[in-house]
């Protein structure tokens, strides 16, 4: 369980093993860079607030040990300081509440999709997700991808547990709505 | 949740699965090590540790023992107290150096030493009392 391997990973740098800290941050550093670089849009800035991060995580320890989760805390640290350095600017910059998928089924949506091959899914789902806005590329990522629970998700953005709840939810809608807007024109590509 | 949303969760799950995440530069896990050697590496303030607050108030809490024991045990040192005092101009310093004469009779410790001792102390106190605080001591 990968909970317990950076469990075992973080006892042994707080025993004196320093290359242990290795495999924590190969293993957390693409997420943590990709979160910050979504929200901050700048490659060193970014990599400058992960690295920072990483550094503040070791220093600390001892202090964190058995709290929370590695990533949990990690992504916290990399959050706070990519927002507090883009703090004038809006993390939200489209409103969710205008996606309704009203036409098509899940099912049908779903359908359409599997049809695509390997490719062209694979760049479906890369447009649609690096279209997002940072806190829902943030979101969907960390619930999706590093599979955190809807508390951990709260924990690391701030955000309330009910409000996590809704915005995965209307990410979820607008995603779809999306796939289905970019499989129409392909449709229209091909039939016109 | 229902069958519906689950559909929809496995999905795209599924899709973001397919997706690749950004990577910071090759050497960036190097980096942070290296900050973190550099880090571990930074020696720890053992002065500090032995000339801390704590070690003064010892220090003077000591002195204080000893000079008030020396006054009051001391065979005729009340009677010598007594006889000294003077409310306006108390002459401590004849007084101890004659106390510690009377102490230290049998290994002839000399008034200069008695001097020193309590210069060494004065400094100390001083030190103590003087220096800005997390300024290191000059005695150190």
């Amino acid at each position: 369980m990968a909970i317990n391997k950076d469990q075992i990973y973080i006892d042994k740098v707080i025993g004196g093993d320093l290359s242990a800290y290795t495999y924590l941050v190969d293993k957390h550093k693409d997420m943590a860079f990709s979160v910050a670089l979504r929200i901050v849009r700048n490659y060193e800035d970014a990599e400058e607030i992960v690295q920072d991060a990483f550094v503040k995580a070791y220093q600390n320890m001892e202090a964190f040990r058995n709290k929370s989760k590695f990533s949990t805390w990690l992504y916290r640290i990399v959050f706070n300081a990519a927002v507090s350095r883009t703090r004038k600017k809006r993390l939200e910059s489209t409103d969710l509440d205008g996606f309704v998928v009203d036409n098509y089924t899940t099912d049908e949506i779903k359908e359409n999709v599997n049809k695509l091959d390997f490719d062209e899914r694979k760049n479906l789902a890369n447009k649609l997700i690096n279209e997002l806005p940072p806190l829902e590329y943030t979101l969907i990522n960390l619930f999706y991808r590093e599979e955190c629970s809807i508390e951990e998700i709260s924990e690391i953005t701030g955000l309330s547990v009910s409000n996590v709840k809704v915005k995965l939810h209307r990410i979820r809608k607008k995603l779809y709505s999306e796939l289905q807007k970019i499989l129409d024109k392909e449709l229209n590509t091909i039939y016109s | 949740m229902n069958s519906n949303n689950m559909t929809q969760d496995d999905f795209i799950k599924k899709l973001i699965g397919e997706t690749k995440l950004e990577s910071p530069s090759i050497d960036f896990t190097q980096r942070v090590m290296t900050d973190i050697e550099n880090l571990s590496r930074e020696p720890v303030s053992i002065t500090d540790f032995i000339i801390s607050k704590i070690w003064y108030l010892i220090l003077a809490v000591m002195i204080v023992v000893v000079i008030a024991g020396v006054l009051y045990f001391t065979p005729g040192s009340r009677e010598l107290i007594l006889r000294e005092y003077r409310p306006l101009l108390f002459d401590l310093p004849q007084i101890v150096i004659n106390n510690f004469r009377n102490l230290f009779s049998s290994v002839k410790i000399s008034s200069v030493t008695v001097v020193i001792l309590i210069s060494i102390a004065s400094i100390f106190a001083a030190d103590r009392f003087v220096r800005k605080p997390g300024r290191r001591s000059f005695m150190f």
